[in-house]
């Protein structure tokens, strides 16, 4: 009895420690069974991407970027083949890679640590390294005839891109650059990679989406030691698409030679479309700069500059219009009714505004005595505007302005455009901090002051006047063509606003405007035969040389085109500006006269 | 009569589990060796399926006898494992810096895999004719008996084939008797020496050290020894105040408590003066395997990829391309596993940590169901064993267990182990089958 009554004592005590190893285990199992689950089904698809990473190996084939053509099909960017130089280290020792990178080295003419760095980083990511760029065709041959002792070394060709004109339209067409960090990680969804070439201003950057294409890829997979088993996939490159601009390079040309030597802008355009046929900011540079390294001079020039030559003038540069706003001036006036073109005022010279007790005077310091207003629009005369402007407010004056486009965007198809300012009470009180004075209103509407325009603005003025009354948004790219040569997109004019005034006032500023050029302060851009018409501009400058400005169109009975030129420092107007327009119109005149019978045929056909 | 009886005894369900576990080890030897581009040859599958009939051969025989007979054996058993291991030291060939093998010829031989066997069977004879094992003082013999393996082992030098003889010999004197909140000091001690060892290595090779108590705790020795000091002082005032209040507590368990904290801090300090510094970086590397991505941690950050891209339903054999081109390291013996749950993604691993489950636990019954005191005690050491390396193999493919290099039981590639196992599930067959006789 005593030894069965133990013996079941110990089967009992036996069991409930089998109980305990088997709690411990089951515990054990659990968690080895719920990292399991965990890590295969909740994170499998993570790991089956890791997996997939690891084992392929995506090699990528730069596309072809569009061709930038000009309105005559004449190449403004295109791209030269240019060889590139890269190391891959599979399944090479230590010792063969050193020798093949004293080897490069030598061919390259680069500093042997350089290419060494270049070497291991490909040993360690166990991918193509890029050695060097843009090799020369010699440099490019030794290395092909020595494969058999540089393994893994490839030559590869690449487009790149190639500004064959130079300086010409320099600021439309843009530049490219290899895209940076920033803009890696804001466009990595569409597609860009590091070391893609992106434009990084004018056409370049505006239309890069169309211009840049579809890089080709090859996945291959690849064992652990780094060989290429089979060829998993692999898709073409996309060509992008070419550009038509509506850039006349001849006149381009014409237009950045007149400009030389300033610094400024000029933009020539189709008023009844918004066709702009040459735009050019002084100075210019040469685009293919940026395409290898850069100089010290070159950099000094670019960026140490005080003219700034990577600005583009005509939709960045921001200044007072001076007199050329006497346009808006006049036409508020007449439209509604505060004035008649008879009416006759007295110029001494000086205008007292009387509540102020300030003076105010006139270019013209003997004064224009007794005139009318065209006699005062042609010669123009401050102080009559000044007493117009009074008449008639600030809020009207603002609110012409802001008509024909001025304090807004023309929406040009160009990166940065900037929109300038249109002052008014509300403006001055949240600007500056100061109530609107009648001395404010008297320097607007003289177009100095708060006002603030772009030449571009400009020109759009001018179209409406041009018009009489619409005018249109200015548009860079004719035609948009596939790499299969179909035109997907191309041009049609858009109308950006339109300035309501009576017919009769749009004649009575068209005669203004051609009174200006052939008796008033505008008569260096007279041209015989041609009707032109245009007002001059000088914006004050208190820290230096004033702003000359010359607006213009012609043949004022049927315009064809707006010369806007602007010269920074330029002096006056009438003397410094309007010889340039001059020059542009004579060369835009002449050369539509050959266009014209050289492109009849194509229109019969048509 | 006696077959029937037999044929109702039989652990059919351990038995089957156990096939089918080896099964899924030849299949998975099979996708590593097929067209292998690298060292491995197809005579790895020939050997492996050899060592598994060998196996089973082995069973079949043991069934007709009873595993009592062992008990004459086991110190045969013991002193020849011993010999081996002695023997292994001179004549072993040096594979990857270790002799722990005996070449010959075509085959091999592992001889601490016989000693793991062995020293199960001669412990647990020990411990049934134990005269004492109510103090600490019971345990001289036993410790005895497994330093002198274990020893051997770590002169070969294979520290991974060390650990197991002390969860085995932990679980062996849990059940013989051995005071269980004694067992529970020991295993605290263990706990808190490798945890503490783990978190000093950690921060040492992650070089910023951030400043917390544990961290404290396990890297500065003088902040230790000063919070010992704390902690026993605090420790006499809880006791006389608790005596003054009447309250009758043994101060000894006060004393134990505090003599388990400071072994095992201690210890931790002791151990890291024994490591090379491949080995520290394999017992944390799991923490972090980009502390050395290229190094130790490469095994585990590949092993987990290719477990995780398994998947739910795998990738089907032969396609799984961690293992197929060459990502995954020592794929037919430490990372099997990994192999295994890259082909047949969660269903085929889950499947697989089930089977190996039905195993450990049927071989916790036949400890329940052992008619003598020696059958309980070799299945206790038999069941520790296996799990102990299904633990630390299966954690070390998930990244869970630091890398101790501890084959899977049953599936790694290994005629020794393989075998070894085998025998190992025949006596706990024979255990259960053998019963009720007396």
């Amino acid at each position: 009895m005593l030894i069965q009554k133990q013996t079941l004592e110990a089967a009992a005590r036996r069991k409930k420690k089998a109980l305990v190893i088997g709690v411990i285990i089951v515990v054990g199992f659990a968690a080895l069974f719920f990292r399991l689950f965990f890590m295969q089904v909740i994170s499998g698809s993570y790991f089956r991407r890791v997996a997939d990473e690891n084992r392929i190996q995506r090699f990528y084939q730069k596309s072809s970027r569009g061709m930038i053509y000009d309105r005559h099909h004449r190449l403004l960017a295109v791209n030269t083949p240019s060889f590139v130089v890269s190391f891959t280290s599979y399944y090479l020792n230590q010792n063969e890679i050193d020798r093949i990178s004293a080897e490069l080295a030598g061919i390259l003419d680069l500093p042997l640590d350089e290419v060494r760095e270049k070497t291991f980083s490909s040993v360690q990511r166990l991918e193509p390294i890029v050695i060097d760029t843009d090799i020369s065709r010699e440099r490019a041959l030794t290395i092909m005839e020595r494969k058999a002792s540089l393994p893994g070394v490839s030559v590869e060709i690449e487009p790149k891109r190639n500004y064959p004109l130079n300086n010409l339209a320099c600021h439309v067409i843009g530049y490219v650059g290899e895209l940076n960090l920033d803009e890696y990680k804001d466009k990595r969804d569409l597609g860009y990679r590091i070391g893609d070439m992106i434009g990084k201003t004018g056409i370049e950057a505006h239309y890069d989406k169309l211009l840049k294409g579809d890089n080709g890829e090859k996945q291959i997979e690849i064992s652990a030691s780094g060989r290429q088993l089979r060829l998993l996939r692999e898709t073409a490159p996309v060509s992008g698409n070419d550009l038509e601009l509506s850039i006349d390079a001849d006149l381009q040309r014409v237009t950045q030679d007149a400009l030389a030597g300033n610094s400024g802008a000029a933009v020539v355009m189709n008023p009844r479309t918004g066709e702009v046929l040459a735009m050019a900011s002084a100075p210019s540079f040469n685009p293919n700069i940026f395409l290898r390294p850069i100089t010290r001079d070159e950099f000094q020039y670019l960026f140490r500059n005080k003219q700034r030559p990577l600005f583009d003038k005509v939709i960045q540069a921001q200044y007072p219009p001076g007199s050329v706003f006497k346009v808006v001036t006049m036409a508020t006036a007449l439209q509604e009714g505060f004035v008649i073109p008879e009416e006759k005022l007295e110029c001494t010279g000086e205008y007292l505004l009387g509540t102020y007790n300030q003076i105010f005077r006139c270019w013209k310091k003997t004064g224009h005595g007794k005139i009318s207003l065209m006699t005062a629009f042609a010669q123009s005369c401050d102080i009559f505007f000044y007493q117009l402007g009074l008449r008639l407010g600030v809020t009207r004056l603002a609110n012409y302005a802001r008509s024909f486009g001025f304090g807004s965007e023309t929406g040009i198809d160009l990166p940065s455009e900037k929109k300038g300012i249109v002052p008014d009470r509300a403006w001055k009180k949240k600007a500056v901090k100061e109530a609107w004075y009648d001395g404010d209103t008297l320097n607007m509407c003289i177009g100095q002051g708060y006002l603030w325009v772009t030449p571009l603005q400009i020109a759009s003025m001018m179209s409406a006047v041009a018009n009489d009354g619409p005018y249109y948004r200015p548009q860079i790219v004719k035609r948009i063509i596939s790499p299969q040569g179909e035109v997907y997109h191309d041009f049609f004019p858009e109308q950006l606003g339109e300035v309501q005034l009576d017919r009769k006032n749009w004649q009575l500023i068209k005669q203004g405007l051609e009174d200006a050029v052939r008796i008033g302060t505008a008569r260096q851009a007279y041209i015989q035969g041609l009707r032109v018409g245009g007002k001059t501009g000088t914006a004050q400058n208190p820290q230096g040389l004033d702003h000359a400005w010359f607006a213009c169109l012609a043949p004022v009975d049927n315009p064809q085109v707006v010369v806007v030129v602007f010269l920074e420092h330029g002096g006056h107007g009438g003397v410094a500006a309007a010889p340039i327009a001059r020059h542009i119109l004579e060369a835009y005149f002449k050369e539509s006269v050959k266009e014209q019978v050289k492109v009849a045929p194509d229109e019969i056909g048509d | 009569m006696r077959d029937f009886q037999n044929s109702l005894r039989f652990d059919y369900w351990l038995f089957i589990a156990m096939c089918l576990v080896c099964i899924f080890g030849i299949v998975g030897i099979f996708s590593v060796v097929y067209k292998n581009p690298g060292y491995l040859s197809t005579s790895l599958l020939v050997k492996q399926i050899l060592a598994f009939i060998i196996g089973l051969l082995i069973i079949i025989f043991y069934l007709q006898l009873n595993y009592p007979t062992l008990k004459k054996y086991a110190w045969g058993f013991y002193l020849t494992s011993i010999a081996l291991l002695v023997l292994v030291l001179v004549l072993g060939a040096k594979v990857r810096g270790a002799r722990s093998w005996f070449m010959m010829g075509l085959f091999s031989f592992q001889p601490s895999e016989l000693a793991k066997l062995a020293f199960i069977m001669f412990m647990a004879k020990y411990l049934e004719e134990a005269p004492s094992l109510d103090s600490w003082r019971g345990l001289t013999w036993p410790a005895f008996f497994l330093v002198l393996p274990v020893g051997l082992i770590l002169l070969q030098p294979d520290f991974g084939s060390t650990l197991v003889f002390f969860p085995v010999l932990l679980a062996m004197i849990y059940v013989a008797g051995f005071k269980p909140s004694y067992v529970l000091s020991i295993a605290s001690v263990v706990f808190l020496t490798s945890a503490l060892l783990m978190v000093r290595i950690y921060s040492e090779l992650k070089g910023s050290t951030p400043d917390n108590f544990l961290v404290n705790l396990a890297t500065n020795l003088d902040y230790t020894l000063i919070f010992l000091g704390i902690v026993f002082t605090v420790v006499c005032a809880v006791y006389f105040f608790l005596k003054k209040m009447k309250y009758n507590v043994l101060f000894k368990n006060f004393l134990t408590g505090f003599s388990v904290a400071a072994f095992g801090i201690l210890s931790s300090y002791l151990f890291e003066f024994f490591l090379k510094v491949y080995q520290k970086k394999r017992l944390v590397v799991f923490l972090d395997p980009y502390l050395d991505p290229l190094g130790s941690g490469y095994n585990i950050i590949q092993s987990k990829i290719a477990v995780g891209s398994g998947a739910w339903a795998g990738k089907g054999l032969l396609y799984g391309t961690q293992s197929r081109l060459g990502f995954l390291p020592e794929q037919h013996t430490d990372f099997i596993f990994s192999v295994l749950a890259e082909q047949f993604g969660f269903l085929g691993s889950a499947l697989m940590l089930i089977l190996l489950f039905i195993i450990v636990w049927r071989g916790i019954i036949i400890i329940n169901q052992a008619r003598d005191e020696f059958g309980a005690l070799v299945a206790t050491g038999i069941v520790t064993m296996l799990a102990f390396h299904i633990f630390l193999n299966i954690g070390m493919t998930l990244g869970a267990m630091p890398i101790t290099g501890v084959p899977l039981p049953f599936v790694s590639y290994g005629g020794s182990s393989l075998v070894m196992n085998m025998f190992a599930i025949g006596i706990l067959l024979n255990i259960r089958l053998k019963r009720f006789y007396y």
